[in-house]
């Protein structure tokens, strides 16, 4: 096993280089002057040459890279032009929105899908079948942000019973109420992306209730429910656990938009109003941390493979 | 006729393709079938709910909603089909390359990979802020994330197609790559490719009207579903007809293209789902 984790990790890096190249290259794929672009039309031709200095884009490309792959290594990502502060720094204080969100709703989306897609499989075309099939369809096809606009309209306009827009921190308060500002985003963010995640567990289950071991568990007399539990969703697992890394990609789609609709402090939100002020360091910095992440996270996935399929690490 | 008939063997299938139809009559037939100009501003009209002169009401400006409505289904369909046949030419290019030249393997694949690495909807913003807002971009943008996935999907069936007895004796007949790659490994792409396709198609409308929403992807005066939805927000408790009508054409059309691919997929290739995600 031990093996096999260094093995991941060593395959990991040169992704994670490539990924790098590409963020770095992000600034310099700017039309013009990066600088200039930045400062916007107002500025001065000394302000455009002084930040272009500033930011090192007067130095040869290479040695630019390494200076900024330098910095990426000590935790130094640049400074946010608009914040004036690190970017690292503008990039922590936003993320607890941004965790409790996503982990609130990977949470919901796991816990809900899997055993209405178990369910479904067991009831397999029934009308119990039909329905949760044609609500994953319908909820596959629902944009996040036309989702949450309605859920914000139900809720907080007409029935007034849950606040529709910011969240205060729970870490500097310490009010753990604070996370019904988050309900609602993260019905939001869960109702799509469990769709993708029950129709999988669905048909990885009716995949595996075919194979021959399930007969015999049946045949020695073994309790359904221990049949449907044991044997079959172990071996599921593995196709469903490879989905829930691809949902943790969306998630952190959705958060860029759920954040948006609900004027949310997160990382998500960050990024679009970045993009907007053409604060791309910000920009930088944010992409290079969602990367890392999800890199890990894939890393994650397939140790966990390992870990459920021992055919897997001993391969 | 047969295969059509199974394949609209299941009655809502039937539903979503004269849903597809009805939008796709609105998007190409909206210069004529418009009661209003989808930019004329009228003041005096502004904010009126929905009513026989304005079936889906008006917004902030003026605007006729169901003329904006049917507007934007010209670019909504526009857009996500340029980003399917974008994503789709180079995605099976790529994809047919790396599986059939060992050579190119290494760099093609590493280079899907590390563009597999961002979430689509992050890719296509960090295009759109690279680019500028623009329909062309729009299509590139929301295209690149897909071309990596149908990249990925046909490099492992060309892996496996070639590996095919009857692609063994077409070289042993002399024919050349090339003549291999088009007339034997293509065409026993088409069916998957065209299953991915129709899920690509519903996948980019949803990403292209969150980029509208979220203020970076088509300019603000065109009429497009995702920004009409970014501009209705302001007036959502004065005015919710105006996220009503765009909201729902999204939802249909989207679903339209979900259950036809369902359907396709059924009909042409059903061992293929597990097989992508596998």
């Amino acid at each position: 096993m031990i093996a096999y984790v260094i093995r991941r990790f060593l395959v990991m890096i040169p992704s994670l280089l490539l990924a790098a190249v590409f963020v770095f290259s992000f600034i310099h794929l700017i039309p013009g002057n990066p600088a200039a672009v930045m400062l916007g039309t107002n500025a001065t031709a000394e302000q455009v040459e002084r930040l272009r200095k500033e930011m090192g884009l007067d130095r040869p490309i290479p040695i630019q890279f390494f200076e900024w792959l330098k910095g990426v290594f000590r935790g130094d990502f640049g400074d946010s032009i608009f914040y004036n502060k690190p970017v690292l720094q503008v990039i922590a204080g936003r993320a607890e929105t941004s965790l409790f969100l996503g982990s609130i709703s990977l949470f919901l989306v796991i816990g809900i899908s899997i055993p209405i897609g178990v369910i479904s499989a067991v009831k397999y075309n029934t009308w119990v079948d039909q329905l949760t099939l044609g609500a994953a369809m319908f909820g596959a096809s629902i944009p996040t942000f036309w989702l949450g606009l309605n859920l914000m309209l139900l809720f907080s306009t007409f029935l007034n019973i849950l606040p529709s827009s910011g969240f205060p921190s729970i870490v500097k308060t310490g009010n753990l109420l604070n996370l019904r500002y988050l309900i609602l985003p993260a019905v939001t963010l869960t109702a799509p992306n469990s769709a993708l995640l029950v129709r999988l567990t669905r048909s990885s289950m009716l995949d595996v209730m075919r194979e021959d071991y399930i007969s015999t568990a049946r045949a020695k007399g073994l309790e359904e429910r221990i049949v449907v539990y044991v044997h079959a969703l172990r071996n599921a697992m593995i196709s469903i656990v490879s989905v829930i890394g691809f949902t943790f990609a969306a998630l952190l789609s959705g958060t860029v938009v759920t954040e948006t609709v609900f004027s949310l402090p997160g990382v998500g939100r960050l990024i679009v109003q970045s993009i907007l002020r053409r604060d791309y360091p910000t920009i930088q910095g944010i992409i290079l941390v969602v990367v890392f992440l999800y890199l890990f996270i894939n890393l994650l996935t397939d140790l966990s493979y390992a870990l459920i399929d021992p055919r897997i690490r001993h391969d | 006729m047969d295969t059509l008939k199974k394949l609209f063997r299941r009655k809502i299938t039937l539903v979503g393709a004269v849903v597809l139809g009805i939008v796709a009559i609105m998007a190409i037939f909206s210069p004529f079938l418009t009661p209003y100009n989808p930019y004329e501003m009228n003041m005096q009209d502004r904010l009126q709910s929905p009513n026989l002169s304005h079936f889906f009401g008006t917004d902030n400006f003026g605007r006729d909603i169901f003329s904006r409505v049917m507007y934007g289904a010209q670019l909504s369909l526009l857009s996500g089909f340029s980003s399917v046949v974008f994503a789709s030419v180079f995605g099976v290019l790529l994809g047919i390359l790396a599986g059939y030249f060992e050579r190119l393997e290494g760099i093609i694949m590493r280079l899907v990979d590390v563009f597999m690495a961002f979430p689509p909807l992050l890719l296509a913003l960090i295009l759109m802020s690279i680019m500028g807002r623009g329909l062309l971009n729009v299509v590139m943008a929301v295209g690149v994330a897909y071309l990596t996935r149908i990249a990925r999907v046909t490099f492992g069936l060309t892996l496996k197609i070639k590996e095919d007895p009857y692609i063994e004796a077409a070289r042993a007949m002399g024919a050349n790559n090339a003549r291999i790659l088009f007339k034997h490994v293509l065409p026993n792409l088409i069916s998957p490719i065209i299953v991915q396709a129709s899920f690509t198609f519903a996948f980019s409308l949803l990403q292209i009207a969150a980029l509208d929403f979220l203020g970076l992807g088509l300019p603000p005066e065109i009429p497009s579903w995702g920004g009409m939805l970014n501009q209705g927000r302001t007036y959502i408790t004065r005015a919710p007809w105006l996220l009503v009508f765009p909201g729902i054409f999204i939802v249909i059309t989207v679903l339209s293209f979900n259950l036809l691919g369902d359907a396709l997929r059924d009909e042409l290739d059903p061992r293929f789902q597990e097989e992508v995600t596998a």
